[in-house]
């Protein structure tokens, strides 16, 4: 409910300027920062209840953690730099 | 009243941190990455609890399962937040006291939603000892929900209305 309501109201704000933020690189580093970053979110949801049953959490699954975590926060990184790179929004 | 708020918005631009980071071309940007990673975890979790308290989605787990597991997590996101929204205040203290919703947002919502959140930490287990959560329980969790949305508000009011960050 929460993811379709950030993608929704994302996308109005892109709608404003779409071509704008279409051209210029860390918007496009950002859609594809998330989209791998929902991809992996995705995994783990999928996985988890495996993952959960074994008495050591499985290396597979700490590294794809570490990787979603790293994704999610370049995402707001990107994010934030995206004005201040290119003076859009 | 106000030239003490004004002295002290002051000193805190001319701090070495708070030099640094406005003098700095990269700084500002990242220290609002890490504040918002830290205000994510914060709200987050702050909020799961919240809906759970109002009974939306699953039963399991209970409201005070969910408080006690995501305790830890919360407070950590907390102390990022303020670390980081402490110096991009100290950057432009005094530009930022100016703007209406900055003030509304760091005297009156941010105080007020933390002094409900400590009561709502603190009532949680109270209010599930039933399978159900009691009406108070779902009052004070759609209280807490309300005032962060109103926080967040007062924030994007902010960037939008500032001319450091939106000139």
């Amino acid at each position: 409910m929460a993811w379709g309501a950030v993608a929704v109201s994302g996308f109005l704000l892109f709608a404003v300027e779409a071509g704008d933020f279409a051209a210029v690189t860390p918007f496009r580093v950002k859609m594809l920062v998330v989209l791998v970053a929902v991809l992996s979110a995705l995994a783990i949801e999928w996985r988890l209840p495996q993952w959960d049953r074994a008495s050591v959490m499985p290396v597979t699954a700490k590294v794809v953690a570490l990787i979603s975590l790293l994704l999610w926060s370049g995402a707001i990184l990107v994010s934030v730099e995206i004005p201040a790179l290119t003076g859009l929004g | 009243m106000y030239d003490a708020v004004l002295a002290c918005c002051r000193w805190l631009e001319n701090t070495p941190w708070g030099m640094t980071v406005r003098d700095s071309s990269w700084m500002y940007p990242v220290v609002l990455w890490v504040h918002f990673i830290g205000l994510s975890m914060w709200l987050g979790t702050s909020l799961a609890v919240d809906l759970r308290l109002m009974g939306v989605g699953a039963a399991r787990p209970t409201a005070v399962e969910l408080s006690n597991s995501l305790l830890a997590w919360k407070w950590i996101g907390f102390g990022v937040a303020f670390v980081g929204g402490f110096l991009l205040l100290s950057a432009e203290a005094t530009t930022y006291v100016t703007n209406t919703s900055m003030r509304l947002k760091l005297v009156g919502l941010i105080p007020l939603a933390l002094v409900w959140h400590l009561v709502v930490q603190k009532r949680t287990s109270s209010w599930t000892q039933d399978q159900h959560t009691s009406a108070a329980g779902k009052c004070a969790g759609s209280i807490e929900f309300v005032l962060w949305i109103a926080v967040v508000t007062a924030s994007v009011g902010f960037l939008l209305t500032n001319a450091v960050t939106h000139p």
